[in-house]
């Protein structure tokens, strides 16, 4: 499930990128997209190999849902860290 | 998840993001000793493979399989999984990284040709604003 999520995220962030050109400057989406579409292709990889070995690549659960929660904000801060690091002082 | 190897193993084991994180580190370092490599993007590499394996790593704190006291991979608890460990670490995680070079290549790439083809644009407008001026 957090899959589907993260490639949910990962392509509002782009295109969230790509439509507001000008706040991307200023917020760097363009890093948000980045992190998001590193962790889904991961997360993906891990999913291919999952269903290899005969088990569910995607899982939907209370706890699925939860951890798909978790992980976006986890993609979030990276983001916000990634801004606070790079802020020239 | 890295459900791929759980045979032979007591309990989970996962280690697959070990290697982008790797990977991603040495990235780092290499952006920073050498500035000549910013022509290719390194950065966005770093930020795909560096971001994919911190996020990754929290899957794996979620279910159990990194721990803050060592050896921190719960698999690694029993040295006769150790094997089946590196084995994980070089496979799914070798795929991960290969994947996400891939991307970055074929992102590397879209904009080159995008360069390419703003350019001569350019240079046309330039010429005919001159001559109208």
């Amino acid at each position: 499930m957090w899959l589907l999520v993260l490639l949910v995220l990962s392509t509002i962030s782009t295109l969230i990128h790509l439509v507001w050109r000008s706040k991307s400057v200023k917020y760097r989406f363009d890093r948000l997209a980045l992190i998001s579409w590193g962790s889904t292709i991961m997360f993906t990889i891990d999913a291919v190999y999952a269903y290899l070995e005969g088990e569910e690549p995607i899982e939907i659960s209370v706890n699925a849902a939860l951890l798909s929660i978790t992980l976006v904000i986890v993609v979030i801060i990276l983001w916000s860290l990634s801004l606070i690091l790079s802020r020239k002082p | 998840m890295c459900t791929f190897l759980k045979i032979g193993v007591h309990g989970e084991n996962m280690a697959c993001f070990i290697t982008p994180l790797t990977i991603g580190l040495i990235l780092v370092i290499i952006r920073k000793l050498w500035r000549s490599v910013e022509k290719y993007r390194l950065d966005i590499l770093i930020y795909l493979m560096l971001g994919g394996a911190l996020v990754l790593a929290v899957e794996h704190i979620w279910h159990g399989e990194l721990v803050p006291w060592p050896p921190f991979l719960t698999a690694m608890q029993n040295p006769e999984d150790i094997p089946v460990v590196i084995n994980e670490i070089t496979r799914v995680g070798g795929t991960m990284t290969l994947a996400v070079t891939g991307a970055w290549l074929l992102l590397l790439g879209f904009t080159r040709r995008l360069q390419v083809k703003i350019t001569p644009l350019k240079q046309l407008t330039t010429t005919l604003s001159t001559k109208g001026a």
